[in-house]
């Protein structure tokens, strides 16, 4: 799932919103259209995500994972398809354990 | 086969509710990974799951701990009136000669209980220690399965997952062991008052149905 994030973080630096959004869960896909108004490939590139250069580490739990990164966290979740991502532009909140991303939706 | 019934039919009984335990449980994970938006998984995958394993674990833990507690203390501990309970005045290890020990062995006797020594020793408590071993090892896979199952659950609401050693302080571990421990005990509990006033003609585990409640260590 490091490849995905890599990938994902490339995608957007590139301004390729197509490719960026099919490695989005489909509910986040649905939750940024909602939320923007807007198609999610045009929407994922104007939202303002820090690009990550190098994934710091990586840990998986059954079905779902967490990517540090150098600038923040992502959560993906395992699909038939495979890893794609269901929390991005994540920071830790007050509550430590608890984050808050930009791009979310299960 | 007759004389084997009892082993063969709670074997097969024990493989059918496992295998239903894994198709129901597989729906369940898959309905709620579903309602979160989450991705689902075949059946092979969910048997190697933490999730399927902790159910499994935490069900083995209790039953091996409840036997573990029950065979122990049964040695000392006496309840009067009851067919669970040692008669009254035999608290304790008991005599080489109830025993069947040094040289009250009879030919037949198993080899560990006629060689003498440490294997002696060894054999006359490995009833309890097999029972322990089993659930420790089950514990042990409880708390490892566990960890993971609840960090799945945490990272699909947004939540910093939690170390092993951290887990072992959490509530989901002490709510999932501890509700497991209070049916066990109950129900131990329970089949050791239960027996002194209630019968079942036929069965070893009942006093024999005409037996007077206060007797004590006596099976029908």
């Amino acid at each position: 799932m490091s490849q995905v994030a890599r990938h994902f973080y490339i995608a957007v630096q590139e301004g390729d919103g197509q490719d960026a959004c099919q490695m989005l869960s489909p509910a986040s896909r649905s939750g940024l259209e909602k939320s923007s108004r807007q198609k999610c490939s045009q929407a994922i590139i104007t939202e303002d995500l820090d690009v990550a250069a190098d994934v710091e580490s990586a840990q998986v739990y059954g079905t779902m994972a967490i990517v540090h990164t150098d600038e923040d966290t992502m959560f993906l979740s395992r699909f038939p398809v495979g890893w794609q991502i269901t929390g991005v532009g994540c920071q830790p909140t007050r509550q430590l354990d608890q984050y808050d991303c930009s791009i979310t939706g299960g | 086969m007759r004389e084997s019934s009892l082993s063969l039919v709670f074997g097969v009984m024990f493989l059918l509710a496992l295998v239903g335990q894994a198709f129901a449980g597989w729906k369940q994970f898959n309905a709620d990974q579903g309602a979160g938006g989450f991705g689902q998984i075949a059946l092979g995958r969910y048997l190697l799951s933490a999730d399927w394993a902790v159910d499994v674990a935490e069900n083995w833990q209790s039953e091996y701990l409840q036997f573990t507690l029950y065979i122990l203390f049964t040695v000392w501990l006496l309840q009067r009136g009851s067919p669970e309970s040692k008669e009254l005045d035999k608290p304790g290890y008991e005599s080489e000669k109830d025993q069947k020990l040094g040289r009250y062995t009879e030919d037949d006797s198993p080899v560990w209980a006629k060689v003498g020594g440490w294997r002696t020793r060894l054999y006359s408590n490995s009833l309890v220690l097999v029972m322990a071993a089993i659930f420790v090892a089950s514990w042990l896979i409880q708390s490892i399965a566990g960890q993971a199952s609840y960090n799945e659950t945490r990272l699909q609401d947004l939540q910093a997952p939690v170390s092993w050693g951290g887990y072992l302080t959490n509530p989901d571990f002490w709510a999932r062991t501890l509700q497991n421990w209070q049916s066990e005990f109950l129900a131990v509990g329970t089949m050791v008052v239960f027996s002194i006033y209630l019968r079942q003609r036929g069965s070893p585990q009942s006093k024999p149905v005409g037996e007077p409640h206060a007797s004590t260590g006596v099976e029908g």
